[in-house]
């Protein structure tokens, strides 16, 4: 149904586009999960195909291949040999990637034909801006999403969220070992405090990955513990509602991982992120160091929390709204559009 | 023993992940006491509880508690060993 001004006919070529996503999908992780729920949100018209690993059978008849989201642009492209050039030739998009990171040469070459590139933070902005000028910063993509809430929440309860990849393994560099041991035995104190203090813990894993799953790290942490408890682990089963309806229960949040900072922020919990890396750096709640923590440290942020939080009370509706992504959605549909 | 309070609102269930299974369970509105549920029957108000084995948690057992209220309601759970 074409419109006088052509809006029509643009909207209607733009149907049924078919879009290649690379990134970290079908591994496991529940972050990089949710960006299938969230690009078929935003982009209810277009038919893609999520891989994580790129064939030139990938590459024939689509109208365009996104890269994204997540931190990926540090790590090289997983694809088959002689399939770089084909891609080059692709109409590329990058769509909510993290900018932290080093950038390889792979995705150096890219970026600087990219169509769009759409960045999470702006701290990264002028980097990427300076290889393709075409860059703007929307929301984490998650953000697209609605969460489901629970009508229950459990009083004087934390979910921690472990993050596999803070564990050595055996020829990690020393340092690495170092932080973990210590890691390990303060938090543990921490943890065994609270249990002491009665509160409700568990551990439940963002990634379940094979070879990268949470709840390796979380099992290190609790075998030091002296109320050690097989009964702290819950199982995920990866879907966002089921998630986000479990931690909607909690009365505190520390996260390891990325993706637990942005779903408290979405579901208004108090969240404490331990961080390893710079995109854990959170705006969002409270913010210690992995390196170095200690178990006061760990209490005293806790505490701090638990003082301001009011009587606790339900957890209130939430409304869906994509606002932030309508400059990504209408720059999208343009360029597919001019094809 | 494990023990907490729960804030209630509408209708649902939850699974709260025990050690062990357990010899006795307690599960009642805080305003009412430890009475048998529902709490009030000149209430719509109505509280269930049991304990199964679940997937869910690797300790394998938890206490599910399932109900239907009209207003926000506090909720004491208690678990004996």
């Amino acid at each position: 149904m074409a419109s006088s001004n052509g809006e029509g006919s643009c909207l209607e070529s733009v149907l049924l586009k078919k879009i290649l996503v690379f990134g970290f999908y079908h591994k496991g992780n529940a972050g990089d999960n949710f960006f299938i729920d969230a690009f078929q949100v935003l982009f209810p018209d277009f038919d893609f195909q999520f891989i994580n690993h790129i064939t030139k059978h990938h590459l024939l008849n689509i109208d365009g291949v996104f890269i994204g989201g997540g931190s990926l642009i540090g790590e090289p492209i997983s694809l088959d040999d002689g399939v770089f050039d084909l891609l080059k030739q692709q109409n590329i998009f990058y769509i909510g990637v993290g900018s932290e990171t080093n950038i390889h040469p792979q995705h150096l070459q890219l970026l600087q034909i990219a169509t769009l590139i759409t960045i999470r933070n702006k701290e990264g902005l002028e980097k990427i801006k300076k290889i393709n000028p075409k860059t703007i910063v929307i929301p984490d993509l998650v953000h697209s999403l609605t969460p489901k809430l629970s009508n229950c929440k459990i009083h004087k309860s934390i979910l921690f969220l472990p993050n596999v990849l803070v564990m050595p393994q055996f020829d990690d560099p020393h340092w690495k070992y170092s932080a973990w041991e210590y890691f390990k035995t303060e938090t543990a104190q921490f943890l065994d405090l609270m249990i002491k203090q009665n509160y409700y813990l568990s551990f439940f894993p963002l990634s379940t990955n094979f070879e990268l799953n949470d709840i390796f790290a979380g099992i290190e942490i609790n075998n030091r513990m002296q109320y050690r408890d097989s009964g702290y682990f819950i199982n995920n089963d990866s879907s966002f509602a089921a998630i986000t309806h479990l931690m909607s229960q909690y009365s505190l949040i520390i996260t390891q991982r990325y993706h637990g900072i942005i779903l408290a922020e979405m579901l208004n919990i108090p969240c404490l992120a331990i961080s390893h890396h710079h995109k854990i750096n959170s705006s969002f709640g409270h913010n210690i160091s992995y390196y170095g923590l200690t178990k006061d440290q760990l209490k005293k942020e806790t505490e701090k929390i638990f003082a301001s939080l009011p009587k606790v009370s339900p957890n209130l509706p939430f409304n869906s709204n994509i606002s932030g992504f309508e400059e990504l959605i209408r720059k999208v549909k343009d360029a597919l559009c001019g094809d | 023993m494990q023990s907490g309070e729960l804030t209630l609102s509408n209708h649902g269930h939850i699974d709260l992940a025990l050690k062990h299974f357990p010899s006795k369970v307690e599960v009642y509105f805080l305003d009412c006491g430890s009475v048998p549920v529902p709490c009030n029957p000149h209430q719509p108000d109505e509280l269930e509880y049991e304990v199964h084995s679940s997937n869910l948690v690797l300790g394998r057992f938890v206490l599910k508690i399932k109900w239907r209220v009209a207003t926000v309601r506090e909720v004491v759970w208690k678990v004996y060993y």
